[in-house]
């Protein structure tokens, strides 16, 4: 529209308010969404221009381009541009189609060409950056996206760094851009799953469970976040929690194998094996490549002492994932009640090699050579079993599986190797099973059992807080939130840790009433 | 054996030994020793009876259960001034099939066909479900007509026109219509009956039908483009006659003449008919013959109504439960079809396609244990159902049931079974699951590929194959694969989704938005779908 | 070997693998069952493929009747 006004007037006079006119009207309908009106308009403009209108022919092709036709889109743009080739923004749109195109080295260079025109634009360099990330020139992608947030901070452009970092297998750093991210827009749900994920992936709970909660605040049913704030809470032993918060969303997903796998684990903790299968086959059929599926599988069948079956899916699972200790150890278990000593030895020697730190692989393995009369073969992996436990005891504290101890306690004694040294600690309040990779307090301050429930009611309050929030700022209403949740976790390692909770809940604090203020 | 028997009844006793091929000699001959053999007249009674013999031994040999027949010609289909604007309520209609009632297994669990219903357990030669909705659909339906219906519901016709008489009189017609007095034979009934019989299952009004210049040949497959209406008129004017001559009252010829009504393509007069038939005589076959006619009216509800009204007078009849299953599955009510399959077994558990159609909803029902005890039935294989379909539901039933001894047999003989590259495309395409199954991609991948080589249609390989190879990384090969199936099997989401998930993957969000549309045209509910949707429209509407 | 002792049996791990997020894959087509066909339905094969062999030594027939007479 401006370029119409810079034109010289002397003949068109009476024509070029009409010219303006409608094409206030084009922005108007465009801005409303009306469509249909908006091409009405364009229509008559460019017949009344003979088809020269530069805002016309734009917009023109800003909807060829909302409703997925990008090629025809591209060509509107590029003669935007010829008609109009001082315009940074021309050369934006005309690169902006080719990316949409996939043809992203074009992009670059018309990115460039408008660079040229006005330097300082963000979505210039943010572009770029994202353009080179598709071209896996990913330094160069992180050198753009930078530039870009020094010039304007945006969530996609953070969003985009993060994942260029975990495209190269960065997670700490990925971890910092979205901290970053979430400081700037803390109601970016995407960003706040995102990162909590990430933190889920390094076993830092604590701060997963903060910010998937946060989460489920802003979006109660977002699925991402049930998912995994379900599987956190199913690792505490919070079945019963777990199935209500899938329930909800399995209405929305109902073909989710993730969501089936994990609602059939929950039927595993609290003993429903039938169930528990039902639900696990229901995953595989719509997801024969996941081998966690096929892992529980095989473990509820062999739970189940159905050794055949078990044999069937652990076998599946191997050829899925074949570098997982563990796997083979319940292939060996499987073979060893089917009668193949010979195979399940070389499983659980698979196992073994594969496996240096779970001491279950090397207990289960003393036992069946035990069992097989290998006196000194058995000694030799017990052995290693109390070195792992030892490894283990010192990186972090964590309950061991009772029944764990208990059997190696037995092993130990029928291998008259004496007072165990290893098993210091009285056994566990049954409730409390761990994976042997999973951090946890020490038992002297043992957790009472309702912390676990803690963190599911905390959970779920934050789940269902979303339905309070047009309460002003009300204690009640907000209480669960502000409070990190009252979990004895143990704390991960990392510099930020002792002071960042009071001084993000604190400014959380701020953003939220602010917020709730303007509303 | 000194006796020789009278060569009438020797005759006879061919007849009821079910000896068609044999009977019609034995009466020929007979025919030959009397003068006018072509036209019995009254005075010679064993002429007639030999006659009549004849013409119902090679009736036979053709006969097929009108009832199960259902077939049109393209341009039948395509120019059915009967068809039914589109916009009919939901539920009301064969057309839409609208979104399956109360939890069937969607798309994503359960293969459906081009109309977009899910493939049931049982096929019968019938066009509803498979019927096209454009000429160009129409026009491929014979190649990817596998996934649909099966060839002969379209060939049946093929059969039809002409042949019958080639397999019964390779000489030349026995009779030879444009020569016959209808109107005397309308005068006695016995005569009439056969006589219109060996018409209708004949239509050999055509002399030396030349089957090439009746039968198009599109692609491989032959098809008929029209249906040659002048055999029926020959039919109807017979029964009109006949009828008349009965003074209105034998309901046995106003079945007749709705039968030749509706083959006709009349159908409303066809109704008639029926209904009147039925006013004088209530008989299932005339209920059958009227819900058919509904079913072409695309009037389910009626059909419906009609049915259940017949049970009250028929309790527990099979074939009128079965139709109502029947119509419950093709308006893609598959609880209900399958409540009253349920019914047909309590009353016949011998009944195949109750069995098959009950079978298969619990195998996509994640029940694969119950589909095996359906499929495993005696029943089955003492009604002489020894199939490729039969093993190969087996073996898909025992694997996913676990028992895996019997797979791999189940399957294998299925493979031998088949009776041709069709079929045993389809069990070398279960084979490759099972391969998935066991987590041996190589074999997987080997078995969709046989698949192929057996029918190079085979979009759902394609399809799978195209999965396999990206997980090797192979985008392009992937990228053709996909394209491939797509354009076989248009009403298949997934081809498209995994296009449009793709092109998403390597940036190419204009190509991966117009297969994600198709993807949502096929499979709505889908999420998937409906989220990379949402995702594009995001990037689309980002200036 | 123990003697009068509770037998020493492998312990399995009482959780399982969880999934925490949903990577959308693509799809493979389902398995599929075949339908069983009915009686008439088989009728009609046979004779379709009896009458295609019928055509098909007619036109055997008359191609050597046309070679004989040729010669």
């Amino acid at each position: 529209m401006a370029t119409e006004l810079q034109k010289p007037r002397p003949r068109k006079v009476p024509e070029l308010p009409i010219l303006e006119r409608r094409n206030w009207l084009i922005h108007l309908h465009y801005i409303r969404k009306d469509y249909d009106a908006c091409k009405i308009a364009i229509k008559e403009q460019l017949q009344e221009t003979q088809g020269m209108c530069e805002y016309a022919v734009y917009v023109q092709a800003l909807l060829f381009r909302l409703e997925g036709k990008i090629q025809e889109s591209l060509e509107l743009f590029q003669t935007c541009s010829i008609l109009n080739p001082l315009s940074a923004d021309n050369l934006k749109q005309v690169a902006r189609s080719l990316f949409l195109l996939g043809k992203h080295k074009a992009a670059i260079e018309v990115y460039n060409e408008a660079a040229k025109l006005n330097q300082k634009d963000w979505e210039i360099c943010h572009n770029l950056g994202v353009c080179s990330m598709y071209l896996k020139h990913f330094n160069k992608a992180k050198d753009q996206l930078n530039n870009a947030l020094q010039l304007h901070r945006h969530d996609l452009t953070y969003a985009m760094l993060g994942k260029i970092h975990l495209l190269e297998g960065d997670t700490d750093k990925a971890i910092e851009v979205y901290k970053k991210a979430v400081e700037f827009s803390p109601e970016n749900t995407e960003l706040l799953t995102t990162l909590g994920l990430l933190y889920l992936q390094l076993g830092a709970y604590q701060k997963a469970f903060e910010h998937l909660g946060n989460a489920l605040t802003y979006d109660p049913s977002n699925y991402k976040a049930i998912l995994a704030a379900g599987s956190m809470m199913q690792t505490h032993g919070d079945f019963d929690v777990a199935l209500t918060k899938y329930r909800v969303v399995a209405h929305t997903m109902p073909e989710s194998p993730p969501l089936w796998n994990n609602i059939g684990m929950c039927f595993f903790g609290k003993k429903k094996y039938v169930a528990a299968i039902s639900c696990l086959k229901r995953a595989n059929y719509l997801a024969p490549f996941d081998w966690k599926i096929l892992y529980n599988l095989g473990l509820v069948h062999l739970t189940m002492q159905q050794y055949a079956s078990a044999f069937h899916f652990l076998s599946a699972a191997v050829n899925f994932q074949p570098r997982m200790g563990e796997l083979y150890m319940l292939l060996a278990v499987a073979l060893t009640n089917l009668e193949d000593v010979e195979n399940a030895k070389r499983s659980y020697e698979q196992a073994v090699a594969l496996d240096k730190c779970n001491p279950l692989v090397t207990l289960n393995y003393a036992v069946l050579l035990y069992n097989q009369g290998d006196q000194k073969g058995a000694l030799g992996q017990y052995h290693e079993m109390e070195k792992r436990v030892n490894t283990l005891k010192e990186s972090s504290t964590l309950d061991f599986d009772p029944e764990m101890v208990d059997m190696a306690q037995k092993v130990g004694a029928a291998l008259q190797v004496g007072e165990s040294l290893v098993w210091t600690k009285p056994v566990k309040d049954s409730k409390l099973k761990q994976r042997a990779t999973a951090p946890s307090k020490p038992s002297s301050t043992q957790q009472p059992l309702g912390s676990n429930q803690a963190l599911g009611q905390a959970m779920s309050s934050a789940a269902g807080y979303g339905k309070t929030l047009q309460l002003s700022t009300g204690a009640g209403a907000s209480a669960p939130l502000t409070k990190p949740p009252s979990l004895p976790l143990e704390p991960e390692p990392g510099p930020e840790e002792t002071t960042s909770p009071t001084e993000s809940q604190e400014r959380r604090r701020e953003k939220r009433k602010s917020r709730l203020a303007t509303e | 054996t000194g006796l020789e028997m009278e060569p009438l009844l020797q005759a006879w006793s061919c007849f009821r030994r079910r000896k068609f091929q044999l009977c019609p000699d034995l009466c020929s001959q007979l025919l030959e020793k009397s003068p006018g053999h072509q036209e019995p007249d009254s005075e010679f009674t064993v002429s007639q009876a030999a006659w009549i013999l004849k013409t119902r031994a090679l009736t036979e040999m053709v006969y097929v259960d009108e009832i199960d027949v259902d077939q049109e010609g393209i341009a039948e289909m395509m120019l059915d001034e009967n068809a039914i604007a589109q916009v009919a309520r939901p539920g009301t209609s064969l057309k839409l099939p609208g979104t399956s009632h109360g939890g069937g297994p969607t798309p994503a669990v359960r293969p459906v066909t081009q109309s977009g219903r899910p493939i049931t357990g049982f096929v019968r030669p019938s066009t509803q479900s498979g019927r096209p909705g454009t000429m160009e659909q129409a026009i491929r339906t014979p190649r990817t007509a596998h996934t649909a219906r099966p060839i002969t519901s379209a060939s049946g016709r093929y059969v039809r026109l002409g042949t019958a008489s080639m397999l019964t009189n390779p000489e030349g017609p026995f009779i030879n219509l444009s020569r016959l007095n209808l109107a005397k034979y309308a005068q006695k009934p016995k005569l009439a009956k056969a006589l219109f019989e060996y018409i209708f299952h004949h239509e050999n009004d055509v002399k030396n039908v030349n089957l090439r210049s009746t039968v198009a040949h599109i692609g491989e497959y032959p098809f008929t483009l029209f249906t040659s209406k002048s055999i029926y008129k020959n039919a109807l004017d017979l029964a009109a006659l006949a009828t008349e001559h009965a003074q209105y009252k034998d309901w046995w010829w106003k079945v007749q003449i709705g039968k030749c009504y509706y083959r006709l393509g009349l159908y409303r007069e066809a109704e008639k008919q029926f209904k009147s038939a039925l006013k004088q005589q209530d008989m299932v076959d005339t209920i059958l013959y009227l819900a058919k006619v509904y079913f072409r009216l695309d009037q389910p509800l009626t059909a419906l109504h009609l049915f259940k009204q017949g049970l009250d007078r028929f309790p527990g009849e099979v074939t009128l439960l079965c139709g109502i299953a029947r119509i419950y599955e093709e308006m893609n009510n598959i609880p209900l079809a399958a409540e009253y399959y349920r019914e047909v077994l309590k009353q016949d558990n011998t009944h195949v396609e109750a069995i098959a159609c009950i079978g298969s909803n619990h195998f996509y029902s994640d029940q694969p244990e119950i589909a095996l005890r359906f499929y495993r039935t005696r029943r089955l294989l003492q009604m002489g159902v020894y199939n490729c379909q039969l093993f190969n539901n087996l073996g898909l039933c025992c694997f996913y049931a676990q028992q895996y001894d019997m797979t791999l047999t189940s399957l294998e003989r299925a493979l031998s079974l088949a009776e041709n590259e069709e079929e045993a495309a389809d069990v070398w395409y279960n084979l490759g699951h099972v391969a998935v199954g066991i987590g041996d991609l190589n074999l997987a991948y080997q078995c969709f590929k046989l698949t192929l080589a057996n029918n190079n249609d085979h979009a759902e390989a394609y399809n799978n194959l195209a999965v396999l190879e990206m997980r090797r990384g192979h985008v392009e090969q992937a990228r053709a694969l996909l394209q491939t199936a797509s354009s076989l099997a248009p009403h298949m989401y997934e081809p498209h989704f995994n296009f449009a998930a793709l092109s998403d993957q390597v940036g190419d969000l204009q190509r991966s938005y117009i297969a994600a549309q198709k993807s949502k045209e096929a499979f709505p509910d889908h999420v998937d779908t409906q989220q990379l949707i949402k995702q594009l429209k995001q990037h689309f509407a980002m200036l | 070997m123990p003697e009068g002792k509770s037998p020493l049996r492998e312990v399995l791990p009482k959780q399982g693998q969880l999934s925490v997020e949903d990577v959308a894959t693509m799809v493979l087509c389902k398995p599929k069952l075949l339908p069983l066909k009915s009686v008439t339905l088989e009728k009609l094969e046979k004779m379709q493929r009896d009458a295609q062999e019928t055509v098909r030594q007619q036109e055997m027939a008359q191609r050597e009747h046309q070679q004989q007479s040729q010669q």
